[in-house]
């Protein structure tokens, strides 16, 4: 069962993260996650667009109008509809410079946390 | 799956987002897109689908409104409420000017004639050999002829 990153607080960092290698749109980066996670992690469309809406407010991205051309896989046929791309600016490079520090801290935190906690067991 | 039962999942979603009016459009017309990008890629469409993938519109309009400002919400809030009030207000002022409005066209009516009101009498011109005829379809309704 995939895990929602929603949860963890992980939503605008891999937002960041996913954007930082092409422009993409809302849709796109829901598939990413579950995609380059093996299915373990999804997010909810609903639980990313509030954030990548504020990211656009604070200038960390900005998104632009495309024509995006589709073929169905159920009847084959070739479709187009608007889709909101978004890049990521010079902002946003910065917030996800600050977000990895943080998670590596918080990585790092946790890790204490069950060493030394595994630990005391064990020395129990 | 019908383009219907979308466009009803779209507006059941969109009547329970308490949001800025501008975040509300942007959101549906992106959740929209979406949903027609998965319903390409499915080869068999059921409503289970759709809620499995994107959640009931319950869940997606809480799940957006939990990603939201505080400020956004209270704004959306505040803005309802204003609405509100503005309405009550104008209901209050348009029977305060109704009420006024029929007392001052009472009291003109009063005024209009200070020595005394008009009696306008109605006067009917018969001829005179259907005077009779006249009196008596004045008495069949009734009327009291002296």
């Amino acid at each position: 069962m995939a895990v929602d990153i929603f949860k963890f607080g992980l939503v605008e960092l891999f937002i960041l993260l996913f954007l930082r290698q092409e422009d993409a749109h809302g849709y796109q980066l829901v598939q990413k996650i579950e995609e380059l996670s093996g299915g373990l992690l999804t997010v909810k469309t609903a639980s990313l667009y509030p954030v990548l809406y504020k990211l656009a407010e604070a200038g960390c991205v900005t998104g632009r109008e495309e024509i995006v051309e589709h073929r169905s896989a159920r009847n084959g046929r070739v479709s187009s509809r608007v889709r909101i791309v978004y890049h990521l600016e010079e902002a946003g490079h910065k917030r996800l410079e600050e977000l990895l520090a943080s998670y590596e801290s918080f990585i790092k935190g946790c890790d204490n946390v069950f060493v030394n906690v595994e630990g005391g067991k064990e020395h129990d | 799956m019908t383009d219907n039962c979308i466009r009803s999942y779209l507006q059941e979603v969109e009547s329970k987002l308490v949001c800025s009016a501008k975040s509300k459009k942007l959101f549906i017309k992106e959740l929209s897109a979406d949903i027609e990008e998965f319903v390409d890629n499915m080869d068999e469409i059921s409503t289970d689908a759709l809620y499995c993938r994107f959640g009931t519109p319950t869940e997606v309009a809480d799940a957006f409104v939990s990603q939201m400002r505080s400020s956004d919400i209270e704004e959306k809030v505040s803005h309802k409420k204003m609405v509100a009030l503005a309405l009550v207000s104008g209901l209050v002022v348009l029977i305060a000017a109704v009420a006024i409005g029929i007392g001052c066209f009472k009291r003109w009516e009063f005024f209009r004639h200070p020595d005394g009101y008009i009696m306008e009498t109605p006067v009917y011109i018969v001829d005179e050999e259907q005077v009779d005829e006249y009196f008596e379809s004045l008495r069949r309704d009734g009327a009291r002829i002296y």
